[in-house]
């Protein structure tokens, strides 16, 4: 059984990083791309470790070198001119802040992008879709469970190849290409008799038939409802503040102090995104006490 | 029977072409926070939705499904089979055969979760949705052109087919993605480092893909009819 924050419903846990993915790539004020950001580099840290940190420091800040560059180099609108390209452009201060801001939001979707791959795992991907896509979750299901049944059946006939001589001794490119799919193409064959199989199996088990209902492992309860209204709400919130929680980079930088609305309502995204990690320290916490 | 899928197309390339501009002016109207990359992929998901929504209504064909999970399921293993040969990725290959096969709603769908899928194995990234529609639309297009024409006669056309539309669709909207990404401002000149950076990598695929598909082309629809003559259970559309 999982614990923490990958307990928590896939709906409510899906909705909550549907509202944290829309404001990493949409928010324009400094204040909430770095709580965005902050916090996804805080949960980040807690399930990997050291691996967030050289993550961030290997990918994340040299993003903002590159786009902080290539926007001051392509775009020359902004006030404050910096100092003229060879080519005759203004390389302007606000483009280059407008790059900094945009490699906030991509690194801010990037670190949240792995903590999604962490909670929302394939069979809740499934789960989530089978709801509103049957046939589509089905077909899922059967490719992922025909990969691995694939890859090992290739495997073998890579083997059985070889062991008549037909595969990995021939030289030259064209004969490599050809025995590559001379054994894809057995593969292939393999492969369709297998889905025939399954899929002449569950009709015989009755699948499609009315009334059929399937089992899921997930409950929903007190608590992943407090987190979907929470969602619901901080996605309704940042809406609203849309105004007031929004800056302006070019041509001229404005970024506006928030007012009390603008700050309450940052405590609170703060408070929002850092709920993965308050529930898996607070679930360690019990965990400890209880022993 | 052979009418309705002819017609579910017409429609799902309706959505396609009609939808895209409504969002688009939705963002324009309503968000003006400049986020390419969030309208893009409001964009991808409206062009994407139709094709599952059409699969989910009609009548189902049990060796469709079939069809589509296999070949699914094949070109996202084929890549580690294949792993001896570096920079050949069979997925696009496989897709245009599919769709050359079964038409363009089966190849659209067989792109989209190829690609849905081997995420599932490298992890979800900000790629997915454009990957998606990229492989999607290439078996879309290869489905629409080839599946009512005769096997026998298009082994060189397929392999030409497959590998412009590897290049000019999946490449070009893939690497519209890293515009989206990194680049603030949309112009020409902004763009264009992205796409020339990604250009040998996309010249690389396309080759291989329609290198690739010209040798398994032919051995592959042999398959395809030995099984339905064998089984008397899927239909070209």
């Amino acid at each position: 059984m999982k614990t923490g924050f990958r307990s928590v419903h896939p709906f409510s846990a899906f909705i909550f990083y549907l509202f944290v993915f829309a404001v990493s790539i949409t928010a324009t004020h400094p204040l909430t791309l770095l709580t965005a950001i902050t916090s996804a580099f805080i949960y980040d840290i807690k399930l990997r470790g050291k691996k967030a940190v050289s993550f961030f420091m290997k990918l994340i800040l040299p993003l903002m070198t590159v786009s902080a560059l290539i926007n001051g180099l392509f775009n020359h609108s902004g006030v404050t001119v910096l100092f003229k390209l060879p080519w005759g452009n203004n390389f302007t201060f606000e483009a280059v802040v407008y790059g900094l801001i945009f490699a906030l939001r991509t690194g801010a979707m990037l670190i949240w992008l792995f903590s999604f791959n962490e909670v929302i795992t394939n069979d809740k991907i499934i789960y989530l879709f089978g709801r509103i896509s049957p046939k589509t979750a089905l077909i899922i299901s059967m490719a992922l469970r025909f990969i691995p049944l694939v890859i090992s059946q290739g495997e073998e006939i890579t083997k059985a190849q070889k062991g008549i001589g037909s595969a990995g001794t021939s030289k030259g490119l064209i004969k490599k290409i050809n025995s590559a799919s001379k054994r894809l193409s057995v593969l292939v064959s393999w492969t369709l008799e297998r889905g025939i199989d399954t899929q002449q199996s569950m009709a015989a088990r009755g699948y499609g038939l009315k009334g059929r209902t399937s089992f899921s492992p997930y409950l929903f309860t007190l608590k992943d409802a407090l987190m979907l209204i929470f969602s619901i709400v901080g996605a309704v919130l940042y809406f609203i503040t849309s105004d007031s929680l929004s800056a302006l980079f070019i041509p001229e930088i404005l970024i506006p102090f928030p007012d009390i609305t603008g700050i309450s309502v940052s405590v609170f995204f703060a408070f929002l995104m850092l709920m993965p990690f308050l529930y898996d320290i607070l679930e360690e916490k019990k965990w400890s006490i209880s022993r | 029977m052979l009418k309705k899928p002819s017609k579910l197309t017409v429609i799902s390339l309706l959505f396609l072409f009609l939808l895209p501009p409504a969002v688009i002016y939705l963002c324009m109207t309503f968000f003006d926070s400049k986020s390419y990359y969030a309208a893009a992929v409001l964009i991808i998901i409206c062009a994407i939705i139709p094709f599952f929504v059409f699969f989910e209504k009609r009548k189902i064909r049990t060796g469709e499904i079939v069809i589509i999970a296999v070949m699914t399921a094949l070109s996202v293993a084929s890549r580690s089979v294949m792993a001896f040969l570096p920079q050949v990725k069979p997925t696009c290959a496989l897709v245009v055969v599919t769709a050359v096969a079964f038409g363009p709603n089966v190849g659209f769908l067989t792109g989209a979760l190829s690609m849905f899928l081997s995420n599932f194995i490298l992890g979800q990234g900000m790629f997915t949705p454009f990957q998606m529609l990229g492989m999607g639309l290439v078996g879309f297009i290869a489905g629409a052109v080839f599946s009512k024409k005769k096997h026998s006669e298009k082994r060189l056309s397929v392999s030409i087919t497959g590998g412009l539309l590897c290049f000019a669709v999946y490449g070009f909207i893939v690497d519209s993605c890293s515009v989206f990404m990194l680049s603030s401002s949309l112009t020409l000149s902004s763009a264009l480092p992205f796409y020339a950076s990604g250009l040998p990598f996309n010249i690389i695929h396309a080759v291989t893909t329609a290198v690739l598909l010209f040798f398994i082309n032919k051995p592959m629809n042999d398959k395809f009819s030995r099984l339905r003559i064998k089984y008397g259970i899927f239909s070209a559309e």
